[in-house]
């Protein structure tokens, strides 16, 4: 099934270009040397025509509704597009994309996508940099015209049309990038050697390499965690089916930012910062996933962060109320507690923990706090309907 | 995929062998008899794919016939103006959000008549009519261009490369049919600027038909304005398409 | 129009042989044992072969000008311990259980997660009391924007629990003049909704 080629980071490097050493086979070798500029390829070449098509799917992208168009966060991610891929940087456009769930990737024409559930995960503007600094690996080392030609070499049947029909049958999460990202599925060598690259740009601009090693570190504990509500539009295999093991990523990237010198800027204060307008839309989208595993790991790492964030205990809370197994119920009142004691936690906590204490049999605390959520809401969309819950009484 | 691979397949040759060309439901919508003589009308920007289908089945994107394609296309509907008898503009593409909405709205309608109307899946309510429209928000375009039609065009095209007919030839030869997976889909309509009515619109779906070269190209064009235009005589070329795709 | 329409328009070519739309109303209708009378006629799918994104697993679909446009989603008769819709193909997703003493907001919570297996996204909006097919019920707006063609659509819910069980109708059209257009003759139609109770 096509589906599992939709891979993490699956960046495309294209055309032109001098096709720089490919000598950091190991930690050892030669310092890696950023290629010139990429041109534009020639329109009647497999690169050219691979370009092209990415310009449309480019074009088609823009006119998406899930483009995420905040000026702010748009500029505060492609300036670090721009301190790592220094004079690539006019050549690549950031796309940010509202899907809860964790990718980013890049096309050979320059089009970079990075969807809200990466930006949700990261906890520092290093690990964002680790990320798209993999991408910029694929990009710059032209990873996709070598797999382009190798699938076609090999002539693997239906490959193109499967991914064109597989995403034409209705399974529009994955964008028409990611799934063109899938037909040119990096090799694990790729793979390392984008990791590589990207600890090396990480390191030049700065950031504390020790960060990437992170990301798969998290990574690897949500998608454990998750395991057993994994059900959705993203095939979660395809991480470890097309990518070098987790566990061996997150080492290989350990040991690669030690050789660096694990010194340099983790900038979390200024991640937050940017990111705190779209933080709870972004959590509203995640928790709809309805993948509790995952959701609840990711809170929690959250948490140990800001543990004064009244919207990360209602979250948490959200996220049992709505898996609702075994003593989840009870486990959300308490998250809902806790976060009334913080600030942060929205009026429509009341609301949630109502419905949860009916739920449990506890109608006079329900009813209290049905009336809390219409003194804070009166005018809420749904506040006739609360009113009736304030005179049941069975 | 393989399995949808053959789905599609399957279904274009249920279409193809029940008649195609025989084209028996109306392209016009009920009360449209003609378009006002001098009147504008606009192309809209059209979504074109061309394809090469390779031996082992592989649909691969053609960035340089598409190109072709869409300038043929283009100099096609204009070559045509003096049958239609309006003026025709292109529009540029507009990325203002209400037009972007205006063309996705477009497409899903355009895919309900495609359907519906033209295809196997008839609305029993809609008895047999053209009657789809866009409502009045066409009047984002209408202002922006002073145009009183607008005309969308959707082409899919592919064509099968050399190692694939020959592969067709081989099977053949072993009573192993192949299917040619070369196929030209096109959807074309008119919309008023006004109302927003569709007052007219075409479907093709057929094994033949070339858009990477500018005569060819034509004859699809003509084929597509089908019941908007006379056609222009004896179809002279119904040139023979560069490549063979006859099954 | 996308390669998704696109597709979607082969595979119900393709499926065509084994569906039938058939017209109802005007007149009485029934859909399992809740029954509405129809000013107008509505064009009904007959078959579970293709899986409608926007509604999946409904009981029964209708629609106006055609399924990806406007969609009116039966979903009805659901007894308490069973599951609402089904999960899209290819995916293994767990579908919500319907529980006779679900609140109204986990009806609708339910029901988005089923209606947004694509991506889709969904925002409730009005959530109000509402006399439904004879009983006690609710009444519920929203919008959703598509995945597949980002195509705004605005619906509208109504919902009554009988003879604990679930009697759920969704209604929704393009956000661009349709649903303004056609939500009137969902509603008069919605208000001679009756269950046999």
């Amino acid at each position: 099934m096509q589906r599992r080629r939709f891979v993490l980071g699956c960046g495309c490097a294209a055309l032109g270009g001098l096709p720089w050493a490919g000598a950091l086979a190991q930690a050892e070798a030669p310092e890696w040397k950023m290629p010139a500029r990429f041109a534009r390829p020639d329109a009647s070449s497999d690169e050219g025509s691979l370009w092209a098509f990415m310009d449309r799917e480019e074009h088609r992208l823009k006119q998406s509704a899930f483009v995420i168009r905040d000026k702010a966060l748009q500029d505060y991610v492609t300036g670090i597009v721009c301190k790592l891929a220094g004079e690539h940087c006019p050549d690549i456009r950031v796309y940010i994309v509202q899907t809860p769930l964790f990718n980013a990737s890049m096309a050979p024409n320059g089009m970079m996508q990075v969807w809200s559930g990466l930006l949700l995960r990261m906890t520092s503007e290093a690990q964002l940099a680790a990320v798209l600094g993999h991408e910029i690996g694929h990009y710059l080392a032209r990873h996709s015209i070598e797999r382009l030609r190798d699938a076609k070499s090999k002539s693997a049947a239906g490959q193109f049309l499967g991914i064109l029909l597989a995403r034409a049958g209705g399974l529009g999460a994955i964008s028409q990038l990611a799934l063109l990202a899938g037909m040119l599925a990096y090799s694990r060598d790729q793979e390392r050697e984008a990791d590589r690259i990207g600890v090396e740009l990480m390191a030049r601009a700065g950031y504390a390499p020790l960060e990437a090693s992170r990301v798969w570190e998290q990574l690897l504990e949500e998608l454990k965690a998750g395991a057993k509500d994994r059900d959705e539009y993203w095939d979660e295999s395809v991480l470890f089916k097309t990518h070098p093991p987790a566990a061996e990523r997150q080492k290989v990237l350990a040991d690669l930012a030690a050789a660096k010198g694990a010194q340099g800027r983790t900038g979390a204060d200024e991640y937050r910062a940017a990111l705190a307008q779209h933080r709870s839309d972004f959590l509203v989208d995640e928790l709809k996933r309805h993948n509790f595993g995952e959701t609840r790991v990711l809170l929690e790492r959250m948490q140990k962060a800001f543990p004064d964030d009244g919207e990360l205990q209602y979250c948490l809370g959200e996220a049992y109320r709505l898996r609702a197994q075994d003593k989840d119920l009870t486990e959300a009142i308490a998250a809902y507690r806790r976060a009334e004691l913080l600030k942060g936690a929205p009026a429509e906590m009341y609301r949630s923990m109502g419905l949860v204490q009916r739920k449990l049999g506890d109608e006079g605390q329900a009813e209290s706090a049905f009336a809390k959520y219409l003194e804070l809401k009166p005018t809420a969309p749904d506040s006739a309907l609360i009113r009736t819950y304030l005179k049941r009484t069975d | 995929m393989r399995f949808t691979l053959r789905i599609v397949v399957a279904a274009l040759a249920l279409a193809l062998s029940a008649g195609a060309g025989a084209q028996q439901k109306t392209n016009r919508a009920p009360g449209f008899s003609k378009l006002a003589p001098g009147a504008k009308l606009v192309i809209m920007p059209a979504d074109i794919e061309l394809f090469e289908v390779s031996g082992g089945g592989v649909f691969e994107p053609r960035a340089d016939w598409t190109a072709a394609a869409q300038q043929h296309v283009r100099t096609a509907y204009h070559a045509r103006k003096d049958k239609l008898g309006l003026q025709v503009i292109d529009l540029e593409d507009d990325t203002s959000e209400p037009v972007l909405e205006l063309n996705r709205l477009q497409r899903a309608v355009g895919g309900a008549i495609s359907v519906h109307h033209f295809g196997l899946m008839q609305l029993p309510t809609k008895e047999d009519k053209l009657d789809w429209t866009l409502g009045p928000s066409v009047s984002e375009v209408r202002e922006k261009t002073g145009a009183d039609y607008a005309l969308f065009t959707y082409i899919r095209d592919s064509y099968a490369s050399a190692d694939r007919k020959a592969a067709m030839v081989v099977g053949a030869l072993f009573g192993i049919g192949i299917a040619p997976g070369a196929v030209q889909y096109g959807f074309c309509s008119l919309v008023d600027l006004r109302s927003g009515q569709v007052l007219w619109a075409n479907r093709v779906l057929r094994a033949t038909g070339d858009l990477r070269e500018a005569a060819p190209a034509q004859e699809t064009v003509d084929t597509m304005l089908t019941g908007l235009i006379e056609q222009a005589g004896p179809p002279s070329s119904t040139p023979r398409p560069r490549s063979i795709r006859d099954w | 129009m996308k390669r998704r329409t696109l597709l979607v328009a082969l595979l119900l070519l393709a499926l065509s042989a084994c569906t039938t739309i058939t017209k109802v109303g005007p007149g009485q209708v029934t859909v399992k044992d809740m029954s509405m009378t129809l000013e107008g006629p509505w064009n009904k799918f007959d078959s579970s072969a293709v899986v409608l994104y926007q509604a999946p697993g409904a009981t029964e679909i209708w629609t106006r000008e055609g399924f990806n446009l406007d969609v009116l989603a039966f979903y009805v008769g659901i007894g308490d311990g069973e599951a609402i819709g089904m999960s899209l193909p290819r995916t293994q997703k767990k579908m919500p259980v319907f529980r006779a003493r679900m609140a109204p907001h986990e009806i609708v919570e339910a029901f988005e997660s089923v209606v947004t297996q694509d991506g889709s996204v969904f925002k409730v909006g009005k959530l109000e009391p509402a006399r439904f097919a004879g009983g006690e019920g609710f009444r519920f707006e929203y919008e959703l924007r598509r995945k597949g063609d980002s195509l705004l659509f605005n619906g509208v819910g109504y919902c009554t629990v009988a003879n604990k069980k679930l009697y759920l109708l969704a209604y929704s059209a393009p956000h661009t003049y349709y649903f303004g257009k056609l939500v009137p003759g969902l509603e008069s139609a919605v208000r001679t909704a009756n269950i046999k109770r």
